[in-house]
């Protein structure tokens, strides 16, 4: 049960370089909240690809999520 | 003259070694102002259609722009331009670093040059003062050796070079033009043009401030910049990890990472290639462009197997993608070393490593032996073939002399079905974002004038559900969010907004990265910015228009050398499932993308078919003298 966040790439800088963060008792509230408990910065406005599909930062986790957070730019 | 401005254009003849300064009023800088704008304008009004772009009448042009030397974050751009070898149609190529801002300095705005010289020269521009020295005795060298030879002979160290390497001088079709060796205008081929010419170096060194209406109110937004972009989510990044920082991985969980020649869109060794393995392993330091704060650029070094000189700066995104996934390519020192030699060549990374993956893709397909490829088993993720292969084009020696021209020549050259893996539009290759993933690009890469482009807007993800662009569009009546994927009249309308925003940062001189739609100036703060700058009562509808009207122009030129909507097309490929990655199995939709196009040119007041923007729509930008040009009136 619970929930697994996976920050990618350089967004590990912002979580203590957390691979993986296992998450209890967060099923119901949403990605955005969840990000904040976790102590992302609300500025990083992440993508959220939730068991392989994007979805937006109110969708409301369940249990077994994993949930990848991208940060992302345009590239040049 | 005015404020922001110089008020001098600089004509330089090769043939003639000579050169005059004409003078435009003010009228002529507020239409069309600088940058990409003022290029075409000279272009198009100077030439007439099919000029050859070696030769020696092929009109090139280095625009600088008002905002440049103010101190304003990302003012720091400028535009070449020409007819492109690469495309055959206008073609340009914008650059950061500090030549911009010299040239000003110089006391000039923009420089046209035309003709031949009979021997290489390079010219110094020295406080309004030209000369045109000797360069054959640096006919043949790396911009390494260019520059320091250049500046010890001027006995200037501080003087700004722009110049091309071999590869410009033996006229590669997607040569580029190097700046301070880690400042490429990259795209068309603009360092060939310059090879064609014999023109081997621009040297600039200004004392001359150019006066600004309102310093203070200048002063006082570089301050509040400064004080604020760590603040901004995408400033923030952008400075954190550059472009290479924030790409690799992410592009490749979201299944659009550019893989072995866009067959796939995840790359097994992403990890290896990464902005967190850079970061770790051969990262240097950050460095930036004149007066920024951002400092996206990246330093790499590495002391082998592959040697890597700090010196030429390190690979952004576009490079690392072009030389990693899409080559198949897992070595992240083979993937720098790339770029070092791109940066000494002067060769422009995105094509070179997308004509090296179609050759990679063609030897697979055995459309290429080992005796076409003097030996190399050039097979994706072959990192030593890739680096060979780039020595070889930039000195077109054995295949490199085919791949030299480019992936759309060089397919039609072998033939035997080799143009499916031709990855380019109009003959300019494609950069390393997929369509597939992000529908906005479709648009861009397929209605850019100039061929593929990846900077024609902003880019999809930002303006998602939740994105953090989405409310920056607000003020351009744009109220809601656009998916990524989807390729609906509400992207095409997003994507021409888009397009006029960052058209409008290309005639400004200013970087995507620093202002514009989610950056921390806003399109509205840009029009305030050229307030302060130039003292006109400028708007964002003003600025706005600008931006259409460069995207217009543009487009007119390129029609009058021939294009239309046949041209206006993707690869096969894009049309075809992905292979890999979260978005396995996508694929572009053909009526869908016909009925964006059609969306799209009528938007534009352009021709559904020839794609010619219509007379009222000329008249309308304040180009009703293009009518004539284009034989209608």
């Amino acid at each position: 049960m619970g929930v697994t966040f996976i920050p990618i790439g350089l967004l590990k800088n912002f979580v203590k370089g957390a691979a993986r963060i296992p998450l209890e008792g967060k099923e119901g509230k949403s990605l955005e909240v969840v990000c904040r408990e976790i102590g992302l910065p609300d500025h990083l406005n992440p993508v959220f690809v939730v068991n392989g599909e994007m979805k937006s930062k109110d969708y409301l986790l369940q249990a077994n999520d994993e949930v990848k957070l991208i940060g992302l730019i345009d590239g040049g | 003259m005015g404020y922001g401005y110089t008020g001098k254009i600089l004509r330089v003849d090769l043939s003639q070694q000579s050169y005059s300064v004409e003078e435009q009023d003010d009228k002529f800088y507020r239409t069309y102002v600088g940058g990409t704008c003022l290029a075409v304008r000279y272009l198009l009004s100077e030439r007439p259609a099919k000029v050859e772009p070696f030769d020696p009448y092929n009109l090139l042009v280095f625009a600088s722009s008002p905002l440049v030397g103010s101190g304003i974050p990302g003012a720091s751009r400028f535009t070449i331009a020409a007819i492109s070898p690469l495309t055959g149609v206008y073609g340009e190529a914008e650059a950061g670093g500090w030549w911009s801002p010299e040239l000003k300095r110089a006391g000039y705005d923009a420089i046209l040059v035309e003709g031949k010289s009979e021997k290489p020269v390079y010219l110094w521009i020295n406080n309004e003062k030209v000369e045109f020295r000797d360069a054959t005795h640096l006919w043949g060298k790396i911009t390494g050796e260019v520059q320091e030879a250049i500046r010890k002979e001027l006995n200037s160290p501080q003087a700004r070079i722009a110049s091309i390497g071999p590869a410009g001088e033996n006229l590669v079709r997607y040569a580029c033009v190097v700046n301070n060796l880690k400042h490429t205008n990259g795209r068309s081929g603009m360092g060939a043009v310059m090879g064609s010419k014999n023109l081997k170096a621009v040297a600039v060194r200004g004392t001359k401030a150019v006066p600004f209406k309102d310093p203070e109110a200048i002063k006082a937004l570089n301050k509040w910049y400064a004080q604020n972009f760590m603040n901004h989510p995408i400033e923030r990044i952008i400075h954190d990890g550059g472009t290479i920082g924030w790409d690799i991985t992410e592009l490749d969980e979201l299944g659009i990472l550019p893989t072995r020649n866009f067959h796939g869109g995840s790359f097994e060794h992403a990890n290896d290639i990464c902005g967190e393995t850079f970061h770790k392993t051969l990262f240097v330091k950050g460095e930036g462009c004149y007066a920024c704060p951002v400092r996206c650029k990246r330093v790499a070094e590495s002391q082998g197997p592959y040697k890597v000189d700090p010196a030429y700066g390190g690979p952004e995104y576009e490079t690392a993608g072009a030389f990693g996934s899409l080559c198949g390519v897992s070595n992240l020192e083979a993937i720098c070393k790339g770029h070092e030699l791109c940066n000494k060549y002067t060769l422009d990374s995105i094509s070179t490593g997308v004509t090296i993956a179609f050759a990679m893709e063609c030897f697979e397909n055995e459309l290429l032996t080992l005796k076409d490829t003097d030996g190399l088993e050039l097979r994706f993720g072959n990192d030593q073939a890739m680096i060979q292969m780039i020595d070889k084009i930039a000195k077109r020696e054995g295949i490199g002399d085919l791949l030299a021209e480019g992936s759309m020549r060089a397919a039609k050259k072998i033939g035997r079905g080799a143009e499916k893996f031709a990855m380019h539009v109009k003959g300019q290759e494609i950069a390393m974002h997929e369509p597939r993933g992000k529908a906005s690009l479709g648009l861009a890469y397929a209605l850019s004038s100039t061929g593929a482009d990846h900077v024609q807007a902003p880019h999809d993800y930002a303006f998602r559900e939740g994105g953090v662009g989405v409310a920056d569009m607000f003020q351009l009546g744009i109220y809601g969010p656009i998916h990524p994927y989807n390729m609906t009249p509400e992207k095409v309308r997003h994507f021409a907004y888009g397009q006029m925003t960052w058209n409008v940062m290309n005639t400004l001189g200013m970087c995507i990265f620093t202002a514009g739609p989610y950056k921390l100036l806003s399109m509205d703060g840009l029009a305030k910015a050229m307030q302060a700058v130039t003292g006109w009562d400028t708007s964002l509808w003003e600025i706005m228009k600008l931006g259409e009207r460069s995207i217009t122009i543009k487009r007119a030129i390129s029609c009058r050398e021939g294009i239309s909507r046949k041209d206006d097309w993707l690869p096969d490929r894009f049309f075809e499932p992905l292979e890999n990655g979260l978005l396995k199995g996508r694929a572009l939709d053909r009526k869908e993308f016909e009925r964006a196009l059609d969306l799209y040119y009528d938007m534009m007041g352009w021709d559904r078919k020839t794609t010619v923007p219509t007379p009222g729509k000329l008249v309308e930008l304040g180009l009703g003298w293009v009518n004539k040009l284009l034989g209608q009136e």
